[in-house]
């Protein structure tokens, strides 16, 4: 079981020093959930389907695909698969140091891994 | 269970409603019909969600009354005459109601004798045309579930000419008239209003437009734009209504709004508020959609599911959506302060 | 165990049983209920409930001459081995003293024969009564048949066992859901234990409250409410909600599979659940993720399954 009061506490913490937005959701694109600066549900909601987009169609070009990088006007988002069916997206500003901001996803990621595969290994 | 729309003077308020939102900017429709030929009870089961078979309590209107219903996106009015007076008597301001009367609706009963409601709608709709020729003017066949297929066509077809040749002698005017079968037991009713307002909602190629390049972009299989307090429909897009489909869209109204009444009724009473929203899905691989336009609106449509289409992109194209809506009425209402 | 239920349905010609067996279980609509036709003799029905529970329910005609056979020659065949014996009293029965009395003399015979079948009594066509007048009547009702169930049951001694409930009922409303939930709530077993369930899975979720519903009838089989609501009859408006919605679905050819309804207030989630369940999760938030919800009820899905086949 997912508890959802206990995930958004968890993405949460990630949510310092340049960090300002983390998502969990689905290689559908289907948010699970959202903690950060953009105050529309709406707006987490597309942005966790086009980064799902983004994913799926880098995984067709790249086997093995592990974690990916997109560096944008103002912010960078890093985005990598947890539990084999998640995936864990941060966004940082684009001055935060590139380094921190994956360290905070690996830890993250790291820390979600067990938990998600229990459950979403039930589904199967 | 009653729906909590009627409560209009709460302080929810948003959308387009904000600013926007002047009675007169909607369209006004007035019913009228012989005693007992179902006026209240179609006001009843439209406007106020009464179940079909509780109209058997309603009782006769006794005096002339008046009903504004203003919850609705629609401004309705009933105006019940019994027999022996008359709308058009100077003590009724007939000019006054007339003038701003968009689409006049004549209820006669099928089931009952025909001559005098007849005799009754020629004089009203002539009358009713010298003050506004540019009134829409609607014939409700009423009762029709109790008459076989064939007795219906018979009906309507009687009704239609005698209508038309009396008009033409009385006025020398070929008026135009529409005439809908209709009954409270089923969806017929509700598909015959959404035509009368249809024709009265001047933007209404604009919103068709509009429905169609949201369909396009979200393969979206049929939409409908509807008033939610009434479950009729004021657009859809190009594609042909199929029934069954619209009538389902109109029970999920109902679910969504039933549901939503014993759970999420706020302090002011209001069971829709700007985050109304319902999906449901079918094993037939279809997922419908309820979103909220506004205070009296909602977007209902139905689509495939193929699995490539992502809510996240929907939820972006109805924002996309919802926001041309807001332009549409806007210049409308800008229109009539000048 | 047998799960093999004999239920009886009774009472007076046109007082609508079998009108409301055919909505509960053959997904008729209010509507086209006037085109039954009266029941001769008995008529037989079969149905499965809660996938491997078959509720055997004898339909019997309530014309007088049938009534004086199964008092009569036919007493033993009807009123053995009774799990259920519902009544229906037409509210409107212009006859209502003789149909207490007939109600009397088949509850004899039911006490004599299965001792220990629970009663259930339903004043029907409430809808007839005016809306203001129906608490007034239905009490008054209740209140004959209680008097003649305890006539019934003195002379045997077995008082406790006659106890019966009754309800008021309508086809056209949830009162007719209300009615029947309470009949089959007594037929389903493990109801403790799934009830157990149901209020652990709703802590999870931080739910308002779980219903499960029996998959063909929507009949409401078990609850947790975990923080109180102020409308006791939500339960039926559900049932009679979503089943009017079942049928509408199924006039398009189509089945229902999952339902989700959320406003600033609240998200509520209906989805196929086991075999023989639709679940029903309230959550007080509107902006609560539903595919957080799916994945824990699919979670939860097999814990309950398993319940169901122990019975």
């Amino acid at each position: 079981m997912l508890k959802q009061k206990a995930l958004i506490d968890v993405l949460g913490q990630v949510n310092t020093s340049g960090v300002d937005g983390s998502w969990l959701f689905n290689k559908d694109g289907l948010l699970l959930a959202y903690v950060g600066s953009e105050q529309k549900e709406v707006a987490s909601n597309v942005s966790a389907a086009l980064l799902a987009s983004v994913w799926t169609a880098l995984e067709r070009r790249a086997c093995d695909l592990r974690e990916s990088i997109l560096v944008l006007e103002d912010s960078t988002i890093a985005f990598t698969l947890v539990a084999r069916t998640m995936l864990l997206a941060v966004k940082a500003h684009k001055n935060a140091d590139l380094g921190m901001v994956r360290a905070k996803l690996h830890s993250l990621s790291t820390y979600l891994e067990q938990p998600i595969l229990s459950i979403s290994h039930d589904l199967i | 269970m009653d729906s909590d729309l009627d409560d209009d003077g709460d302080d929810l308020r948003y959308g387009i409603d904000e600013e926007y939102d002047y009675p007169d900017s909607r369209p006004t429709v007035i019913l009228m019909g012989h005693k007992r030929s179902g006026k209240t009870s179609i006001r009843k089961v439209v406007f106020q969600k009464m179940s079909p078979n509780e109209t058997m309590f309603v009782e006769s209107t006794a005096r002339i009354t008046r009903d504004t219903i203003c919850s609705s996106f629609i401004n309705f009015e009933t105006i019940e005459f019994p027999g022996q007076m008359c709308p058009f008597d100077d003590s009724l301001d007939p000019i006054g109601i007339f003038q701003k009367c968009e689409a006049l609706l004549f209820i006669i009963d099928a089931q009952a004798e025909l001559q005098e409601p007849i005799a009754t709608l020629v004089e009203y709709f002539c009358r009713a045309y010298k003050i506004n020729p540019n009134i829409k003017f609607e014939v409700f066949v009423h009762k029709a579930d109790g008459l076989t297929e064939e007795a219906r066509v018979e009906t309507k077809f009687n009704i239609y000419h005698q209508v038309k040749e009396t008009i033409k002698d009385q006025i020398e005017v070929d008026l135009q008239v529409t005439y809908h079968l209709t009954s409270i037991y089923d969806h017929s009713i509700f598909e015959a209003f959404s035509k009368v307002v249809q024709n009265l909602v001047k933007q209404l190629p604009t919103l068709e437009r509009l429905l169609d390049v949201f369909n396009q972009s979200s393969k979206v299989t049929k939409s409908f734009l509807f008033d939610i307090l009434s479950k009729i429909y004021i657009a859809t897009d190009s594609e042909p209504v199929e029934m069954n489909i619209y009538e389902l869209c109109c029970d999920m109204i109902d679910v969504t709004l039933d549901l939503s009444s014993i759970y999420g009724v706020g302090e002011n009473g209001a069971n829709y508020d700007e985050n109304s929203q319902a999906i449901i899905r079918l094993k037939s691989e279809q997922v419908m959609y309820l979103r909220q336009v506004n205070k009296h609106l909602a977007l209902v449509f139905i689509m495939k599911e193929d699995g490539n289409e992502k809510v996240g992109f929907i939820d972006h194209n109805f924002g996309v959506f919802k926001q041309g809506i807001e332009q549409v009425f806007r210049v409308k209402n800008r229109g009539l302060h000048f | 165990m047998s799960s093999k239920r004999k239920v009886l349905l009774m009472g007076k010609s046109g007082s609508g049983k079998t009108s409301m067996r055919s909505i509960i279980f053959a997904n008729y609509i209010a509507r086209d209920c006037s085109r039954l036709g009266p029941t001769i003799e008995v008529e037989h029905a079969h149905v499965r409930f809660l996938g491997n529970m078959v509720l055997h329910l004898w339909d019997c005609g309530g014309q007088e001459s049938f009534m004086e056979n199964f008092l009569m020659s036919q007493k033993d065949q009807i009123f053995k081995n009774v799990q259920v014996l519902i009544y229906v009293f037409d509210v409107e029965s212009r006859e209502f003293e003789k149909d207490l009395r007939y109600y009397q003399s088949c509850l004899e015979a039911l006490l004599q024969n299965s001792p220990n079948a629970q009663v259930f009594c339903l004043i029907h066509k409430m809808d007839l009564i005016e809306e203001d007048k129906r608490d007034e009547t239905f009490k008054k009702r209740e209140a004959d048949v209680l008097r003649y169930s305890e006539l019934a049951a003195t002379p045997l001694g077995e008082r406790s066992n006659a106890v019966c409930q009754c309800f008021k009922s309508s086809i056209w409303d949830e009162t007719l859901y209300k009615a029947w939930s309470a009949i089959v709530y007594h037929l389903v077993p493990n109801v403790n234990t799934m009830e157990d369930k149901l209020a652990k899975f709703g802590n999870v979720l931080e739910a308002t409250e779980v219903i499960l519903f029996e998959r063909a009838t929507f009949l409401v089989i078990a609850h947790a409410v975990l923080s109180p609501h102020k409308d006791p009859h939500r339960f039926e408006k559900v049932s009679n909600i979503i089943k009017q919605f079942k049928l509408s679905c199924l006039k398009m050819g189509s089945k229902l599979d999952s339902i989700q309804v959320r406003n600033s207030r609240f998200t509520a989630f209906i989805d196929t659940f086991t075999q023989n369940t639709y679940v029903m999760i309230v959550v007080p938030d509107g902006k609560v993720s539903a595919p957080m919800i799916t994945m824990n009820v699919k979670n939860a899905r097999k814990v309950f399954e398993a319940i169901e086949t122990k019975q």
